[in-house]
């Protein structure tokens, strides 16, 4: 690789400290040299005496030919401001430090103390049996402040009623101090602290732990600095460190240095890039449960991926949580992603319509002007179709209300609302089976086989909806509902059984059961066969009992078919979204999706909640059918290609496997379907396979947002960890 | 959760289970023909197996197989009794080979028990078994050039639709519409279902290694995009104008002096050119896979891609060419539904014989001939289905319909545990 050729030697400026000093200096030390070994440059170290000294060593070192240059500690930063500007060959790394000004030599190194610290506090939460917990802080400082209230955050996640007492000793170098500050907070009865002191509050980490209290440190792993690697008393007490690890942001920044492409302006290292983190637990790894480490585990990805935030700002001051600080901070990108695949699929699916309608390429024929005309009228046409059958046309509702409220008829009015819940209606299986796959999606599970299940679901339902007679609709409408549910778990559940002992992947074996799940319907609704209908010449099942009807919101009016259903689902959002947010169980299915190794060290038992997801999946998709059994048809027809396995992963997609998200997809497919009927009839006349089309363009441009930032010119956002789906064959 | 406790298990007692497992399994299989096929079986009967399949074959005419059925069912459950006592008291060194033979085993009692008084045509049922396996070994092939260089290729069962669809069309207008001689005509229809498959498998390609979308995603993706396409313009284009939709068929070429072998002869040697253009390929792929430099190179970048860049080997470039090919032959597989057999296209007409082919790739581990050799099974048992409804058995068709989708489960939850995908399989590369 490159190697800028003017950098043959490398400065390193303390701030004062020794590079053994087992701190900051010490780790920027080692960083930078190892990335000068791995390029066999040499290093040159200055310790000052005094913090007036600084620009006077970075002259020196100028002098002496270094082209790069490290100091350490925010102290030094205004003493290389002052200097860069001066020496533009040269280049500047300042650890701890923003730069003020924009400089094209000047790199400082940030570090998100507040993601450390928050982490710390959420164990704190989760370890405190006292309730109390104490913080020694060092000077009222940026990083210090930082620490401090990402670590209060933290806790008041895990434990609303634990109390945090803040000592500020205002040093960082006075041990007497430290013992002190940890004194006076035994004496309030804390069992944790949390000390971010430098030396000062290590040594009061020293006398609170040999004294039995848990102690946390910062910046540095304290059990193997200030407790010796366990050597001194009491580094059984030592919880954690919330830990910057400058070693690493030091190597990076020089390496890339050394690379030509380190740029001027500030470096941030937080959890994502590894620059801060937990220490592991040592000694104290008997006394975490493994749950308190999978909420932690939870807790870190949840960061990672910025759907936690700290509510730190950059000074270490308080975020306001209020509803407009909210909406200000909401990612608004997030949602413009989706809205601009969805409006390109359109476009595109636009182009297909055009270019396919034998009504053009008969206009072209007799000149451009006039194909053009008709491929714009083409476009216009179906479109206006998708609309009014997906909402109805606005005249004939307008209408329909005026004789409403004139003569109190409801024929008008709901003959123009007609399009509006047919819409409602087709979305609610969808999402049903939405959920389904965002649910398996949560668990690193792609269930395909929604069709499937939604058809043995199907099944099941008017299975008992036929065959019990004499019951009372508030038992057989349950009943046949809950077998619809446990016909689609049970069926998902052979894929996940297979997957969680054998590995087997649940995309083919769900693709499999699909085409067993239609041979079975197949052979038991053939006339003649087990469920057909007894004397009919058609292969479809017997009409279920009045009791098992899934209540219509307007009995006067059948061809209105929207039903009880409907709030069936939008209840299904609630439980799904509850089941896993707020619950242990959808805690362990989403740890499991997140990183199965890590559950499973977590003690989570990665094949239970695989299972367990899918069989839940299975039941939501099993529901679906049920809806359509029980809710519209009344009777099971023979197996037919449904898509709805298809189209419910394209709504698992643009939900981001999220209950919410998931219904206003469900809501926009629906639309699109009924829509789509009415452009299936004249005048339109387009074929309904249009929207498949459309939908694999949505996934295609969820799952790859780049391509409509390329196309829209937006922005990437700051690198947010993606969720992951999906991984190989049966590993896990 | 399979692969390092199992190399331990193989020394430990693990295997000792598993061993077991597989005593009672053949002891099951064995008992099985004795009470569903020997039982109530009237004495006295045969079966007949016709060996030659009759029509224009060149082969040389060998005598019908007739065989009493209850006493080649005794022999039959009695052979598998002993085997599973055997391997239940002292166990046998290769015990997938002698899985095999019982497996063999079961399908000739079930065919003696189902043609017993009848006659069945062995060599018609190998032969459609072939042509049946074709597509699937395909689809696998493609499925290895995927993920031999570690992108899962989910898509395939699209890009089969596609390549159907686009041979019937484009065959169909190169005959019907230029007028141009058969050969030419279903070669152009050919040569465009290589070129759309292509086009999809750089589709792919360009989601997962440029923009590192979850490979299952982007093939899903492919797979609707496909499913809506096809159907799409089938309804605009093939339903309207029906002579579009006829690209005739590539006729059985008789290999000379191959075709005269018995049996062997009319199952391999009397097919079509595309059936030849897959044994051709399946030689060509492995010989390039294992010993020659591109071989080792896609090897290694599925392997350990981010040891394959240190050492040179363009890890994005493997993959487009990859992918791309395996694109290709998927498009292949799909040309081969139309132009080597039905001869028009409908709507879905894949029916899962992509996926189908991935697990065929599982379970012939990665290897061009091990999936060949699975989507014989797969063709095996599709082929099976149909004989039977011809000759009445008392088994509801849709449940034989069932048999290759089910026989993919069995094997895929069988296999999984030892069949060891390539180590970087799944994940995009990211370059430092």
């Amino acid at each position: 690789m490159p190697l800028p050729a003017d950098i043959l030697r490398i400065g390193l400026i303390t701030d004062g400290g020794r590079i053994d000093d087992g701190g900051f200096n010490q780790q920027a030390y080692e960083g930078l040299l190892r990335a000068a070994q791995e390029h066999g440059i040499e290093v040159v170290v200055r310790q000052p005496a005094s913090p007036t000294a600084y620009e006077n060593e970075l002259r020196q070192l100028l002098d002496e030919d270094c082209r790069l240059i490290v100091t350490v500690g925010s102290v030094t930063g205004p003493a290389v401001e002052r200097i860069a500007g001066r020496y533009p060959k040269a280049h500047f790394i300042v650890v701890d430090y923003e730069p003020l000004v924009e400089s094209q030599n000047m790199t400082g190194l940030v570090f998100a103390e507040d993601q450390a610290a928050f982490l710390a506090g959420a164990l704190a939460g989760l370890i405190t049996s006292q309730g109390n917990v104490g913080f020694i802080g060092g000077k009222d400082l940026p990083p210090i402040r930082r620490f401090h209230r990402g670590f209060a955050n933290g806790m008041a996640l895990t434990n609303r009623q634990a109390k945090l007492i803040a000592v500020y000793t205002n040093t960082f170098t006075d041990a007497a101090a430290g013992v002190e500050a940890a004194g006076k907070l035994a004496a309030e009865g804390v069992d944790i602290i949390f000390a971010a002191a430098g030396a000062c509050g290590n040594a009061g980490l020293l006398a609170a732990a040999s004294q039995g209290t848990w102690v946390i440190g910062a910046d540095q792993d304290v059990w193997v600095t200030t407790f010796q690697n366990g050597r001194q008393a009491g580094a059984e007490r030592v919880l954690t460190s919330a830990m910057k690890r400058v070693d690493e942001a030091v190597y990076q920044a020089v390496k890339k240095a050394l690379q030509g492409s380190l740029r001027g302006g500030t470096m941030r290292f937080d959890l994502a890039n590894a620059g801060v983190g937990l220490a592991p637990f040592h000694d104290a790894d008997v006394a975490v449960p493994s749950e308190v480490r999978g909420k932690i585990l939870e807790i870190t990805e949840s960061l990672k991926s910025g759907r936690i935030r700290t509510g730190v700002g950059p000074q270490g001051e308080e975020i306001r949580r209020g509803i407009f600080a909210r909406l200000t901070a909401w990612n608004w990108q997030a949602a413009l992603i989706p809205f601009l695949a969805i409006i390109s699929a359109l476009i595109i699916g636009a182009i297909f319509i055009m270019a396919f309608d034998p009504k053009v390429w008969a206009a072209f024929g007799s000149g451009f002007g006039a194909g053009m005309q008709a491929a714009w009228h083409s476009i216009v046409r179906a479109y206006t179709s998708l609309f009014e059958g997906a909402f109805g046309s606005p005249a004939r509702i307008v209408e329909g209300f005026r004789v409403f409220f004139q003569t109190g008829e409801t024929d008008e009015l709901l003959a123009g609302i007609r399009p509006l819940t047919e819409s409602l209606r087709i979305a609610t299986p969808y999402i049903f089976a939405g959920l389904a796959v965002a649910l398996g999606f949560r668990c690193g599970l792609f269930n395909i086989g929604a069709e499937g299940q939604y058809f043995i679901g199907g099944l099941a339902s008017v299975f008992v909806g036929y065959s019990i007679k004499g019951l009372p609709w508030f038992i057989h409408l349950p009943l046949a509902l809950a077998a619809g549910m446990a016909g689609g778990a049970l069926w998902a559940s052979i894929a996940g059984f297979l997957k969680a002992r054998t590995g087997a992947h649940e995309v083919i074996n769900t693709i499999m059961l699909n085409y067993i799940a239609f041979r079975l319907a197949d052979y038991l609704l053939q006339v003649g066969g087990p469920m057909s209908r007894p004397g009919d010449f058609r292969p479809i099942s017997p009409e279920i009992q009045r009791s098992a009807y899934l209540p219509q919101f307007f009995p006067n009016d059948p061809s209105i078919r929207l039903n009880a259903g409907l709030l069936l689902a939008l209840l299904a959002v609630f439980l799904v979204y509850f089941l896993l947010f707020k619950t242990t169980i959808g805690f362990e299915i989403r740890a499991v999706g997140a990183n199965p190794r890590a559950a499973r060290t977590a003690g989570i038992s990665v094949a239970r909640n695989i299972m367990l997801a899918m069989a839940l999946s299975g039941g939501l998709a099993g529901l679906a059918g049920a809806h359509d059994i029980l809710g519209v048809l009344h009777f099971m027809p023979n197996a037919f290609f449904s898509g709805y396995g298809f189209d419910a992963i394209a709504l698992a997609l643009l939900g981001k496997s999220h209950p919410v998200g998931v219904l206003l997809a469900a809501l926009l497919f629906g639309f699109l379907r009924a829509g789509a009927q009415r452009m299936q009839a004249p005048p339109a006349l387009v074929p309904i396979d249009i929207i498949s089309i459309v939908q694999a363009l949505i996934i295609i441009f969820i799952a790859a947002p780049e391509i409509i930032r390329l196309v829209y010119r937006i922005r990437a956002p700051k690198e947010v960890g993606e969720a992951v789906f999906t991984r190989g064959w049966g590993r896990l | 959760m399979s692969t390092p406790w199992q190399a331990v298990g193989a020394r430990a007692g693990v295997s000792i289970r598993r061993a077991r497992t597989y005593g009672f399994v053949f002891l099951a299989a064995g008992l099985s023909i004795f009470l569903l096929f020997a039982w109530g079986l009237p004495a006295g009967q045969t079966t007949t197996f016709v060996l030659h399949p009759g029509g224009a074959s060149q082969a040389i005419p060998i005598p019908d197989l007739t065989l009493p059925s209850q006493t080649t069912l005794y022999i039959l459950a009695l052979l598998c009794v002993f085997l599973g006592g055997w391997q239940l008291a002292r166990g046998f060194r290769r015990v997938n080979l002698v899985l095999s033979l019982i497996a063999g085993a079961f399908v000739i009692a079930f065919l003696t028990w189902a043609a017993s008084g009848k006659s069945f045509n062995l060599t018609g049922l190998l032969n459609s078994a072939l042509l049946r396996a074709v597509p699937i070994a395909l689809a696998g092939l493609s499925g290895v050039l995927c993920e031999r260089c570690a992108v899962i290729n989910i898509a395939i069962e699209g890009m089969m639709l596609t390549g159907a669809f686009v041979a019937a069309l484009m065959g169909s207008v190169a005959a019907n519409v230029w007028k141009w001689p058969a050969p030419a005509s279903l070669t152009f229809g050919l040569v465009s279902a290589l070129m759309a498959g292509a086009l999809l498998g750089l589709l792919l390609a360009v989601l997962a290694v440029r923009f590192k979308v979850d490979q299952i995603i982007a093939g899903t993706a492919i797979n609707i995009l496909a499913t809506g396409i096809t159907s799409f313009l089938s309804a605009r284009i093939l339903a309207e104008f029906q002579y579009l939709n006829n690209p005739g068929i590539f006729r059985p070429i008789s290999l000379p002096l191959f075709s005269k072998i018995p049996i062997i002869g009319p199952v391999v040697f009397e097919q079509n050119i595309l059936v030849y253009v897959m044994f051709v390929l399946l030689a060509a792929v492995h010989i390039m896979l294992f010993y020659t430099r591109w071989g080792l190179r896609t090897r290694a970048v599925g392997e350990h891609p981010r040891a394959a860049d240190t050492l040179g080997v363009n890890v994005f470039r493997t993959r487009y060419i990859n992918v791309t090919l395996g694109g290709m032959v998927a498009g292949l597989a799909g040309a081969f539904l139309i132009l080597g057999s039905v001869g028009r296209f409908d709507e879905l007409m894949t029916a899962g014989k992509g996926f189908i082919g991935l697990a065929a790739m599982i379970f012939g581990k990665w290897t061009p001939f091990g999936a060949f050799g699975a989507a014989l099974i797969f063709g095996f048992a599709d082929a099976l289905q149909t004989k039977l409804a011809i000759l009445a058995v008392p088994i509801p068709s849709q449940f034989l319909l069932m048999a290759p989708y089910l026989v993919t489960m069995i094997v895929l939850a069988g296999v999984i545990g030892e069949a060891i995908p390539p180590a970087a399989d799944g994940q995009p590369y990211e370059k430092q």
